[in-house]
């Protein structure tokens, strides 16, 4: 493993050092404005005139700030449809994932139990050994759940990366209170309900949202098992947009051409599909480096 | 956290089964999602030695003969070790500079004074993991496109534009650097939970030892999260040989697709437009198998250096 | 009294018989005992603004008026036009949702399923219940969809064939007092005083000529490179390996290194990076379907003229043939369009032709292409239908697709009984310029020669490769135009040329010329 920072040599050994101070701080303020600045690039487009955009004199501050992007976005009644079932359907697949989960990784975080290496064997190998796309789609279609939102939740239910994070929590909760609730004559599914769990509300909040944000984001399954337009997530409608429409004319609305720029309307169709994660994260934000250990912490 | 030594009863199998009843019980549900959407579909992967007719089903469909046609077909075509070359280049570096990028952010934010600045860095960070491929796809089209800002911005300052995404040398620079950027922050998470599980006294004891601040992350953070930096190196070397279909796709274009050409590409290219089932079927198990190789292998070195491993 | 009551009634009488409606059927219908459901596949061009191609008005119609009377539930199954081809592919794999009615352009990929037996061969069917569609169709027409003998897809009747067209803005050449281009030559001027003279005023430069990815349907320039035009090998040998492809090549790469194109058009995998400058009037032309400027959707034209009214986009007829420089050839389309055939995996073949035959009857076109009169179209004096846009109050009678081609699965235009009226409709469909249609037309058809080749003998070998090597071919052109000069550009060529016919270029030529003598031997 190779140093990430060069050492520097003779540092001070002042009460703060300064040297490292301003370099971390530089080097991490350039990363966060270049994780931001493209995201604000697109917002301003999205709310800017024709000309500007044209141009293409936007940069992070809107130009002519005209909103008949969004207006096309928002009457769009398809969008809108995506934009319910989509969400409706990430909340079902996270509960569903949820349950699934927290019922695998509890039991393998228990040492004791008997079978939990062929266990971890079992669940580990799908990671790696997958069937690829087309025996896939033969087997979602031998059940039956082509075209139908099922097939988007029961085959990616539970991950098996997010089983190990959830577990190594679970590892990670002291044995004497387990050992306590024991002598009480709790059993294990009373233990893992009424104490672990509420223990581990950061762990589980973070694997929530990594639930969410694949399912809201992926759109390759919805490519190849749904044939129903309302049936498309938002990403799907979004992959339309941005890569295979002749968005060029807009508004058929109206009764004339709104003349709405395609790019426009390209990125207010991004934010309007962003908007919602991007709403829900920065509360669960607290519960993210609490929530998840990889691991275990050589002593 | 410490691992306990498990001391196992000699039990009978029903005696087993009794005490750890409730156990056993919650692993049903994930237990048959895993066998029938993990284990079963495999059932499809003698696709690869059939010769396979969408009408006639996996099951009427004769084996061809010989049996590993298919295989040889793949093996023998310049263009899958192309694809394969491409994606294990692509792969290496992604791990030389974007795996260790999450680590190097994660001890930067952790060594900062500012807990509010931190907590908005985090939040910032976070945000390119939101946007989908097709968003970043399109982003990076515009933004380095040839008469887009950045080349605007060089231009105006008196330099020539450069050709980010049509040449090869520069596309793979662009498609590493979007990767870091859509992930390096996202990945801090784990890194920053394992960091803030160091014993603090073990700082304070190299301070008083001597240990400047860079010193300290080197002989004390480092080490301490060896065992999660290790998993993550693991699970990551296990997706050598597969890639991401996503992230090449939405930036590839036809200039660079001597470099851009990767397995998953390749496999849609022929498995999906061309309907060669059995032909991309038989790459598909070839990925898998390589991949379980590198992840066995990686986990056995990483036991024998006595870090720990997956499994 | 009664005199007048016996007029009102005669009247009245007169008046009703008059009011049934037109697509009241005369002929009796088959009706299903037993509701059956028949599935027809639809293209979403993911237009924002439109509707659900899969619920709206004309799938309400077409219900009513096909679907009700025989007892037939019509289930849609969309298919997003830009995964046209690989949307087809996942759904013929399932047999539990594969359309009862798919349909492709692409004619190997029909030849692929005929092989492999996953299609219904329907002679005898179209014999039983498709007369209309027999008669509309013609035996020229269906010809294009026989293989191997057999009636295996029922091509749509193009009322247009002119295929492509390349424009530039006329109103920029009177600006700089020149006049259109009359040969290659000139045309490379007209786009050079564009670059240098920037007669749009675009600021930062215009793009004399907007290009995107998809290179390889210049098809009036590329064409005017052929040194040999005769049929054969027009249908058998592949376009790059025809002789003069080379110098095309070059004339391209000019373009590119004098930056008379668009510098990112490699990036543009959709087309759109293409319209979007021609529509926001910074580039000086670019490269269509023969009448793409004043298709309502996209609307280049209207879109560009709202912000210019006095912009012209007008087709230019400049490039003179490398076998006779007085000849301007356009490759033209077979009479043939959008491939429709019944995969074997469908319950009710009959109940398919059925609906292609009921698409063929003039009613259904009518009713399809010109809507309700006043509100999706207006009778002109000359008892033609204007289409034009609809009301708020109307949105979900919204055309997503030109003449609701969508639905037309048949007819590629817009079409009435006669000839004269057929291209009166054609030219008043695209709202408001009609005019211009006239000249596009002229220009698409002008010194036509056919490109579009149909073999009614299985290809196997093209089937296999036909994709890899379209999208090898796409490299090419690419690759070429951006080559840094001349002689990099010709060294790129020959060495793609020659991994093209290793990785089946040749195997499908060599296929195609077999069959191409085997039918043509007398």
């Amino acid at each position: 493993m190779s140093s990430p920072a060069a050492v520097k040599p003779g540092k001070a050994k002042g009460r703060r050092y300064l040297g490292s101070e301003i370099v971390f701080n530089v080097i991490l303020t350039i990363f966060v404005l270049l994780c931001v600045l493209p995201v604000i690039h697109v917002i301003a487009k999205s709310m800017s005139g024709r000309a500007p955009v044209l141009a293409g004199k936007v940069y992070l501050i809107p130009k002519e700030l005209d909103f008949n992007a969004y207006v096309s976005v928002f009457n769009d009644p398809t969008m809108q449809t995506s934009m319910f079932f989509s969400i409706q359907w990430t909340v079902i697949y996270t509960a569903l994932a949820m349950v699934s989960t927290i019922l695998l990784a509890y039991p393998l975080s228990r040492h004791y139990l008997p079978g939990r290496k062929v266990l971890m064997i079992i669940v580990l190998i799908p990671m790696y050994f997958t069937g690829g796309t087309i025996a896939n789609f033969l087997w979602v279609k031998q059940m039956g759940l082509i075209d139908s939102p099922w097939s988007l939740i029961l085959p990616i239910m539970t991950s098996t990366y997010n089983t190990i994070i959830l577990r190594n929590f679970f590892e990670s909760v002291p044995a004497s209170l387990e050992e306590s609730a024991k002598l009480d004559g709790c059993n294990d599914m009373q233990i893992l309900l009424r104490i672990i769990l509420p223990l581990s509300t950061a762990s589980l909040a973070t694997i929530a949202l990594f639930y969410a944000v694949a399912r809201w984001n992926n759109y390759a399954d919805v490519r190849y098992y749904i044939n129903t337009s309302s049936k498309f997530t938002l990403q799907m409608k979004l992959y339309q947009v941005v890569f295979a429409s002749s968005s060029s004319d807009v508004s058929m609305v109206e009764g004339g051409k709104n003349s709405v720029l395609a790019e426009t309307i390209q990125c207010a169709a991004v934010v309007f599909s962003t908007v919602p994660i991007l709403i829900v994260y920065p509360f669960l934000q607290k519960y993210f480096v609490q929530g998840v250990m990889i691991g275990a912490v050589k002593e | 956290m410490q691992k306990k030594e498990v001391k196992y009863k000699r039990m009978g199998f029903f005696k087993t089964i009794k005490t750890y009843r409730w156990l056993y019980l919650m692993l049903i549900i994930p237990l048959t999602q895993y066998f029938l959407f993990r284990y079963a579909p495999l059932s499809g992967l003698q696709v690869a030695f059939k010769d396979f007719s969408v009408f006639k089903g996996i099951a009427k469909s004769p084996w061809s003969t010989p049996i590993f046609k298919y295989f040889s077909e793949v093996f023998n075509s310049p263009q899958f070790w192309h694809a394969v070359k491409n994606t294990v280049k692509l792969n290496l570096l992604d791990l030389l500079f974007g795996f260790p990028m999450p680590i190097i952010l994660a001890i930067m934010l952790y060594e900062m004074n500012s807990l509010k600045l931190k907590k908005v860095y985090q939040t910032l960070m976070y945000l390119p993991h939101f946007l989908s491929w097709v968003i970043i796809g399109s982003l990076v089209a515009k933004i380095f496109g040839t008469n887009g800002p950045i080349n605007n911005l060089i231009t105006s300052a008196g330099g020539k534009s450069v050709n980010f995404l049509m040449d090869e040398g520069n596309w793979v620079v662009m498609y590493v650097v979007t990767g870091i950027w859509q992930s390096a922050g996202w990945g801090t998470i784990i890194y920053l939970a394992a960091i803030s599980g160091v014993n603090t006294e073990l700082y304070e004891a190299a301070e008083v030892d001597g240990c400047g601040r860079l010193r300290r992350i080197w002989y004390v953070t480092l080490p301490c999260i060896m065992p999660t930096i290790v998993i993550m190196l693991i699970l990551q070397l296990g997706q050598m040989v597969g890639i991401g279909f996503e992230r090449p796709y939405v930036m590839m274009n036809d200039m660079v697709r001597n470099s851009a050409d990767v397995i998953s590409t390749f496999v849609y290219n022929r498995g999906i437009l061309n309907r060669q089932y059995p032909f991309a079927t038989a790459v598909d198990i070839f990925g898998s198998v390589v991949n379980m190789c590198f992840v066995i292998g990686a986990n056995l070195i990483t036991r024998r250096l006595g870090e720990g491993g997956l499994f | 009294m009664k005199k007048i009551l016996s007029l009102v009634l005669a009247l009245a009488m007169l008046l009703s018989i008059a009011a049934i409606p037109a697509s009241a059927e005369t002929t009796e219908v088959f009706r299903y005992d037993q509701p059956i459901t028949l599935k027809v596949s639809v293209f979403d061009r993911g237009n924002t603004g439109g509707t659900a191609p899969d619920n709206n008005h004309w799938t309400q119609w077409i219900q009513e008026n096909f679907g009700d009377p025989r007892n037939i539930k019509i289930e849609w199954v969309v298919i997003p036009r830009s995964e046209e081809e690989s949307k087809l592919a996942t759904l013929m794999m399932d047999e539990a949702s594969c359309p009862d009615i798919c349909f492709t352009y692409n004619e190997s990929i029909v030849t692929d399923y005929v092989n492999q037996g996953g299609v219904y061969e329907l002679s005898e069917l179209v014999d039983k219940y498709g007369s209309t569609l027999k008669s509309f169709l013609g035996d020229e027409v269906l010809e294009f969809g026989k293989f191997a003998g057999g009636q295996y897809a029922i091509p749509a009747r193009r009322v247009v064939v002119a295929w492509m067209g390349m424009f530039i803005r006329e109103d920029w050449v009177e600006k700089l007092g020149m006049e259109m281009p009359k040969t290659k030559a000139e045309f490379l001027d007209v786009l050079r005083a564009f670059r240098d003279k920037n007669p749009g005023n675009v600021e930062g430069g215009c793009i004399p000529y907007a290009e995107g990815a998809d290179l390889r349907y210049e098809l009036p320039l590329i064409w005017s490179f052929y040194k040999d035009l005769s049929q054969r090998t027009l249908a058998c040998e592949p376009s790059v390996a025809h002789d003069g492809y080379e110098d095309f090549l070059l004339y391209m790469n000019t373009l590119y290194n004098e930056g008379l194109i668009s510098p990112d058009f490699a990036l543009d995998t959709t087309g759109e990076g293409q319209w979007n400058p021609v529509t926001a009037g910074t580039a000086g032309g670019y490269t269509g379907d023969y009448d793409h400027p004043i298709r309502v959707s996209p609307g280049i034209l209207s879109a560009l003229r709202a912000y210019e009214p006095e912009a012209k986009l007008t087709p230019v007829n400049c490039f003179e043939s490398a076998t006779d420089p007085t000849k301007y050839y356009h490759p033209v389309y077979a009479a043939a369009g959008l491939l429709n055939f019944v995969p074997v995996y469908s319950q009710h073949p009959e109940a398919a032709i059925m609906y292609l035959d009921w698409l063929c009857q003039y009613d259904t076109i009518y009713y399809l292409q010109n809507g309700i009169d006043g509100i999706t179209s207006d009778l002109n004096a000359d008892g033609i239908p204007v289409v034009k846009d609809v009301d708020a109050d109307h949105h979900d009678m919204v055309y997503n697709s030109m003449q609701n081609i969508d639905y037309t699965l048949l007819v590629n235009g817009q079409w009435l009984d006669t000839d004269e009226k057929t291209m009166k409709a054609q030219a008043l469909s695209y709202q408001g310029f009609a005019d211009l249609f006239e000249e596009e037309y002229v220009v698409g058809n002008y010194d036509s020669i056919l490109g579009g080749f149909h073999f009614d003998v299985p290809l196997p070998a093209n089937s296999k490769y036909a994709t890899t090597l379209a999208d090898y071919e796409k490299q090419i052109l690419v690759k070429c135009t951006m080559a840094a000069n001349a002689e990099e550009c010709s060294k790129t060529y020959k060495e793609m040329l020659e991994q093209y016919m290793a990785m089946g270029g040749k195997e499908v030529m060599e296929e195609k010329y077999a069959a191409w003598d085997a039918a043509h031997a007398e």
